[in-house]
Order: C-alpha cells, then sequence, then structure tokens
C-alpha cells in the first residue's frame, strides 16, 4: 500500500519534477542567452575601442599629456607662431624659466643676492632685499631667464630658489618687420600690428602665414635706410605690392625698433608710417586726376593746357616745378609734372566727379587692413572750387602711404579695385574683387603714361634696363603749424612693373631729406626716392628671379606717346641703344 | 567524492594561474603607463627643444647678419639685373638648334665624341669662360 502510494507519489512528483526542470531548463537558457548577449556586447565595445577607435581614442590623451608635461600651469595654448610667405619664422613662443625666491628657506640674505647679482646683471639689489624678506613665501627675482642662467643659479644649490616657467614671445629677426608683426604684452596679449590684429586666431594656438616675404622685407628696410642716410631724412616708409592679389609683400616703416625690446622704443620709433601716418604725398595724385580725366572724358592725349603762367584762383597761385611755360598735351602735363596743367584738368572733370573717383579708389576713407593701426585721410571739409583744383594735384589731401599703393595698383592692373592684404593667398585663389575702377583701356593709357616718366619725365633716375619700369614722382611741401614749408619736404616715388603686364607696385617715401653734393642740393623725389626704387627692383630681380627683357628704346611702351612731345632736339635716326644679355 | 576534490583542485589552480597572469598584466600594463609618462616627458623636452633650435636658426639666418657675413667673407657681388636668364636655352651649351658644336660635359660622352672613329669633326671648342660665369647659381633667388 505505502509502496503503491509512493509509487504514485513518485510518479506524480515526477511529473511535477520534469516539468519544473524543464521550466528552470528553458529560464536558465534564456538567461545565459541574455549574459552571451551581454558579453558580445562587451567585446564588441572592445574590439571597437582598441582597434575601430585606437587613432582617434589614444591620440588625444597623448596630446593633453604632451601638454601636462610641458609642466606649464596655464590652460590656454601656447600662443601660434607667425611666419613669412615661405616659412620663414617671424614670431615664436619659446618656454622659459622665470626664478623666484621662498624666503622662509633664505639662510644668507646678502651672499645669495650677491651670487644673483654676478648672474643676472641687471637685478636691483634693493628690491632684490624686500623681496627676500617678504612675509610671502613666495617672491619673484627675475622673469625670462636664458638656459645658461638658469644653470648658473642652479650651481649655485640654495634650496630657497625654484624656477616656474612661463612662455616668452621671441621674434628671431628682430626689428625687420617691426610695424608689420608687431608685439605683445607679457601675458601675451598682443598689443600691435598682426600680434594685435590676430590676436584671437593666435591665441588660440593657430599659426599665421603673412603675404610679406623676408628677402623683399630686408631689401625695402636697407634701400629705404640708405636713402634716409644719404639725405639726412627723419623718416621714411616702404611697400611692395602685388597689384593682382592686394598681397603687401614687404611693408617698412623706418625708424624702426627691436620687437624683443619693445618696451624700450620711443614713440617716434614705435609709429607706424606706412598705415597709421597720413602724408601729402603732392604730385601722386596726378596718377589719378590723369585716369579720372581719360576716363570720364573721351580725350585725346594731343588735348592741350595752357601752362604759359601760373594760375590764380582766390588767394591761391598754383606754379610749376619743373616750369616749361609753355601749352602741354595729357603725356607731357603728366611727365613733367605740371601743377598748372593737372589743376586744368581738375577744373575740367569738375568737383563732384574727382571727388567720387578718389572716392572709388579708397583715398578719402580710412582702409580695411588685417592690423588695426590704420590712419584716416586728411580730405577738405568743404570741397570749393579751388578744391577740385589743388586736389587734383594732390595739394590738401593726405593719405597713407599703404593706401596710396593700392590706388596706384588698382589702376595699373586693369583697372580692378585692389584691396592690400596682410595674409597670405593661397596660389590659384580666384581674384580679389570683380569692383572695377577704370576701364581696361584707361589702364593701358595710364601705364604708358607712367612709363613715359621713367623714359623721359621725372622719373629718369628709377630707370633699370630691361625692366619696364613705370612711375611717378610726388614731391610735397610740409604743413608745419599751418604754413607749407619750402625747405621740409615729403619726396616720394611710386612705381609698377613690368608696365605691359604689371605684377608689382613700389613705393618709398622719405621724410624731410636735405639734398646733398650728389643731388645737386636737390632733396626732390627724383632725386631721393627714384634712385631707392631702382635699387630695391635690382636687387629685387636677382631675389625672385626675374630676368631683365631686351631693351629696345624703338619698342617701348612710351613710344606711341612720343608725337605729343614738344622735342627740340630731334632723335636721330639709326639711334637704336640694345642692350642685351 | 574523489571527482569533487578534483574539480575543486583543478579550479584553484586556474584561479591561482589566471590571477598571476592578472596580476603581471596589470604590472606591465603600470609599467607601460610609467614609460608612456617618461617618454611624453621626453617628446615634450625635445620639443621645445625643436623650437628653440628653430629660433635660433631663423635668427641666424636674419639677412642683415647675412649680408654682413657675405661682405666679410665671400668674393662675391650681387648680381646685375642683365647676368639674370629666364631660361638655359640661351646658354649655347644646351641649345640643340645652335651651330657650334660643343662636346657634352660628362666624361662618358666627352670620350664617345672625341672618338678618332666618329665620322663628325669637331669644330669648335667649348663655352668661354666668360659664358660659365654668366650662369647665376640662383635664378630663383634663395634666403640672402
Amino acid at each position: 500500500m505505502i509502496w503503491k502510494h509512493a509509487r504514485r507519489q513518485a510518479i506524480l512528483i515526477d511529473g511535477d519534477r520534469r516539468s519544473s526542470v524543464f521550466m528552470a531548463q528553458s529560464r536558465l537558457s534564456i538567461l545565459g542567452v541574455c549574459f552571451a548577449l551581454g558579453y558580445l556586447l562587451v567585446m564588441v565595445r572592445l574590439l571597437d575601442l582598441a582597434v575601430v577607435q585606437n587613432e582617434a581614442l589614444f591620440q588625444e590623451p597623448l596630446n593633453a599629456a604632451v601638454a601636462r608635461a610641458q609642466d606649464i600651469k596655464s590652460l590656454t595654448p601656447r600662443r601660434g607662431d607667425i611666419y613669412d610667405r615661405h616659412g620663414f619664422l617671424l614670431a615664436t613662443t619659446l618656454k622659459t624659466p622665470s626664478l623666484f625666491v621662498d624666503p622662509s628657506l633664505v639662510f644668507d640674505e646678502a651672499s645669495l643676492i650677491a651670487s644673483l647679482v654676478k648672474i643676472i646683471p641687471d637685478l636691483n639689489r634693493s628690491k632684490m632685499s624686500s623681496v627676500v624678506q617678504g612675509k610671502n613665501r613666495f617672491g619673484w627675482i627675475a622673469h625670462n631667464i636664458t638656459p645658461a642662467q638658469q644653470q648658473a643659479v642652479l650651481e649655485i644649490g640654495d634650496p630657497s630658489l625654484g624656477f616656474k616657467y612661463e612662455y616668452k614671445r621671441v621674434y628671431p629677426q628682430g626689428s625687420l618687420f617691426a610695424h608689420l608683426v608687431g608685439y605683445t604684452d607679457r601675458d601675451g596679449l598682443g598689443l600691435a600690428g598682426i600680434e594685435r590684429g590676430y590676436d584671437d586666431v593666435l591665441s588660440a594656438g593657430e599659426d599665421v602665414h603673412l603675404s610679406l616675404d623676408l628677402r623683399l622685407q630686408h631689401v625695402v628696410r636697407r634701400e629705404l635706410g640708405t636713402a634716409m642716410e644719404e639725405f639726412t631724412a627723419k623718416a621714411g616708409s616702404g611697400i611692395i605690392l602685388d597689384v593682382h592679389t592686394g598681397e603687401v609683400l614687404a611693408g617698412v616703416s623706418l625708424p624702426d625698433f627691436d620687437l624683443n625690446a619693445a618696451g624700450d622704443a620711443e614713440d617716434r620709433e614705435i609709429f607706424n608710417r606706412l598705415t597709421l601716418g597720413v602724408y601729402e604725398l603732392g604730385s601722386m595724385f596726378k596718377i589719378f586726376s590723369t585716369a579720372a580725366l581719360l576716363e570720364l572724358h573721351n580725350v585725346p592725349m594731343s588735348k592741350t593746357f595752357d601752362a604759359r603762367k601760373p594760375l590764380k584762383i582766390g588767394r591761391f597761385t598754383i606754379s610749376d616745378y619743373h616750369a616749361k611755360k609753355r601749352v602741354l598735351t595729357i603725356p607731357e602735363v603728366f611727365m613733367y609734372s605740371s601743377n598748372i596743367g593737372s589743376a586744368l584738368m581738375g577744373q575740367m572733370i569738375g568737383g563732384k566727379a574727382l571727388r567720387a573717383f578718389y572716392a572709388d579708389l579708397g583715398l578719402l576713407d580710412a582702409m580695411r587692413f588685417d592690423i588695426r593701426e590704420i590712419g584716416r585721410p586728411i580730405v577738405p571739409k568743404i570741397w570749393r572750387k579751388s578744391t577740385t583744383l589743388t586736389a587734383s594735384y594732390g595739394h590738401g589731401l593726405a593719405t597713407t602711404p599703404l593706401q596710396m599703393s593700392a590706388a596706384v595698383a588698382s589702376i595699373v592692373n586693369g583697372g580692378m579695385a585692389v584691396h592690400p592684404v596682410l595674409i597670405k593667398v593661397d596660389e590659384g585663389a580666384i581674384a580679389q574683387t570683380d569692383v572695377r575702377v577704370i576701364s581696361e583701356e584707361t589702364s593701358e593709357k595710364m601705364r604708358k603714361l607712367l612709363r613715359l616718366v621713367v623714359t623721359k619725365g621725372t622719373g629718369r633716375n628709377a630707370d633699370v634696363k630691361g625692366y619696364a619700369l613705370g612711375g611717378k614722382t610726388g614731391t610735397a611741401e610740409k604743413s608745419v603749424g599751418g604754413y607749407y614749408r619750402r625747405d621740409k619736404l615729403i619726396s616720394s616715388f611710386v612705381g609698377a612693373f613690368p608696365m605691359d603686364n604689371p605684377r608689382y607696385v613700389l613705393m618709398v617715401m622719405v621724410d624731410e631729406p636735405h639734398g646733398n653734393k650728389k643731388s645737386y642740393g636737390y632733396a626732390t623725389a627724383g632725386w631721393v626716392a627714384a634712385p631707392a626704387v631702382k635699387r630695391i627692383l635690382t636687387s629685387m630681380a636677382s631675389i625672385l628671379g626675374l630676368p631683365a627683357d631686351k631693351y629696345d628704346a624703338d619698342n617701348d611702351m612710351a613710344v606711341s606717346l612720343e608725337p605729343y612731345i614738344h622735342d627740340k632736339k630731334k632723335k636721330k635716326i639709326g639711334e637704336k641703344s640694345l642692350v642685351s644679355y | 567524492m574523489r571527482g569533487i576534490i578534483l574539480k575543486y583542485i583543478v579550479v584553484s589552480a586556474l584561479v591561482i594561474v589566471s590571477g598571476a597572469m592578472l596580476m603581471d598584466v596589470s604590472h606591465h600594463v603600470q609599467r607601460a603607463e610609467r614609460d608612456i609618462k617618461r617618454l611624453d616627458r621626453e617628446i615634450a623636452r625635445e620639443e621645445e627643444s625643436i623650437r628653440v633650435l628653430k629660433a635660433e636658426w631663423a635668427y641666424l639666418n636674419n639677412p642683415v647678419r647675412l649680408e654682413a657675413l657675405a661682405a666679410g667673407y665671400v668674393d662675391l657681388i650681387s648680381p646685375e639685373a642683365a647676368q639674370l636668364i629666364s631660361d638655359m636655352s640661351v646658354i649655347p651649351d644646351n641649345d640643340p638648334q645652335s651651330s657650334i658644336f660643343i662636346p657634352k660635359r660628362s666624361p662618358l660622352h666627352r670620350d664617345i665624341s672625341y672618338d678618332a672613329s666618329s665620322p663628325k669633326p669637331i669644330q669648335a671648342t667649348y663655352p668661354t669662360k666668360n659664358t660659365n660665369n654668366t650662369v647665376p647659381s640662383h635664378t630663383t633667388g634663395g634666403a640672402r
């Protein structure tokens, strides 16, 4: 009975067990699958991290670790470097040691100070002892010392001394790029030049590549310096501009200063005469008034202007410096730089049109540029009838030299407006603007006129055989205290070459030159600035590898203008100057 | 019973072995991390010295300095504009149309040219010394 019962029981249990075992098994296998899936997920993720995302994940922390290893306690990235267009270094940031003292650990104050002064000569002893006696456990002794000085301090072995590392801005080219690169304060905040204009880019750690060419910059600076020395001038500036991209290839303002010691520079050295200083550049404006005449009025080159006697208008008397005392054609007005002729041209153009033309060339407003030191041109507030006459030869209008060279670039490059830039333009980039200032034909006529000035006119001293340089001189009297002074001049020359298809605009401006024996006492542009441009062009040609063309006087661009020039001695037939290599 | 004991022995041996392996791996990782830190420091130091050297190189290449050195130590002057040439074909040496026969410069070719059995007579001379001198070595410029 019992057995029977038990058996039934067993059968019962067996049935229960079977079903519950079956249930547990299925639950287990579900769980097992879940776990397997979980592990699979982990494995896939591991594979993903270790193999697929390896680069992205492990590069980043490495950089961070490198940054940490620099042991500079600063969250801001290292300031970006500044390079010239060919990658020469113009400004960089180096990690330099700064020396501090913990006064509580100082054992022998006098000997410590004595040995430190021996290593760092410009330490102030009294200031030093007040730091060493200080209550704080920290006092600066010297910022940014050299590695050699650091080594010497380490050799003292004084436990109270320690180093913290700080960034220091270093300018390997010294004063060569003083005004355009600019400088920073000790905390790395840009105060001038590109350092200021591109402060946000540089402080984010990005490098900046400028349009400047180190070699051309040096040439311009050297030749401008030579001209200033030769004519005992006060100051000067010089530019080389690419007429298509508007890139400033060289930009110099003299006197300049060493960027590594910008704090010691004098005001007259810091002043940027290229973009901030505004000057009456005189006859250069004849380029624009002549272009306006040719553009707005359909006049032939043979059109004449009576320059026999000085022009009187109101209290002004307009007279010529290189007076010819006869009736002049347009090329003659331009090549002899006749004020009377240009004033008459201005009269013909009319005040409103002339003003609008100058404005189109960007001569009447402060220009936009990559640095912030920009001068605002001085323009007559009320544009009278007499203003039109004087403005046509540049009297009473003051602009920055950079602005002037950009306007000339717009005239010679075929008539498209040029905006100067200081940041390198990628090669093959499309043309900067499509704003047309003058027509192609007017540009061509102007190029011939500019070439004529160099072959036959006031700019003869700038001529280099084989390079079709064209240009215009500008000699202006400086206005001092409201009076124009005959003895204080601004002599400048703006040139472009090669004139059949200009690529570069060169400009040199010399402030208050004095005549010397070699120039027969003259301090005018033709004697001061034109030879400087010639020397710059010669050096530039060998640097950039621009070979001279075979020079043929009979095929010169300006030859077509010769019929309009009154020539006393007729040219001998067969006189042909040929310059070969 | 023996089966169970055996099982335990095997399992605990596995635990010990895997534990030891884990220790070893973690030790390796720690050492690798130390190495990374050291290498990072070395990289940073090297990078810093590269920057210093670059700055010094730029300083030594300052054109004012180079010009002064060249004036003192080099027997050359800046080329005149007329000395520059744009393409090498101007030099008769390289001009295939040139009527002047000039032997090739390389020694191998020179031997062939001067071979007595060569039907071509040797008419002309080497380019004069002057021609050699007018070839500036830096028509494309360079840091000057």
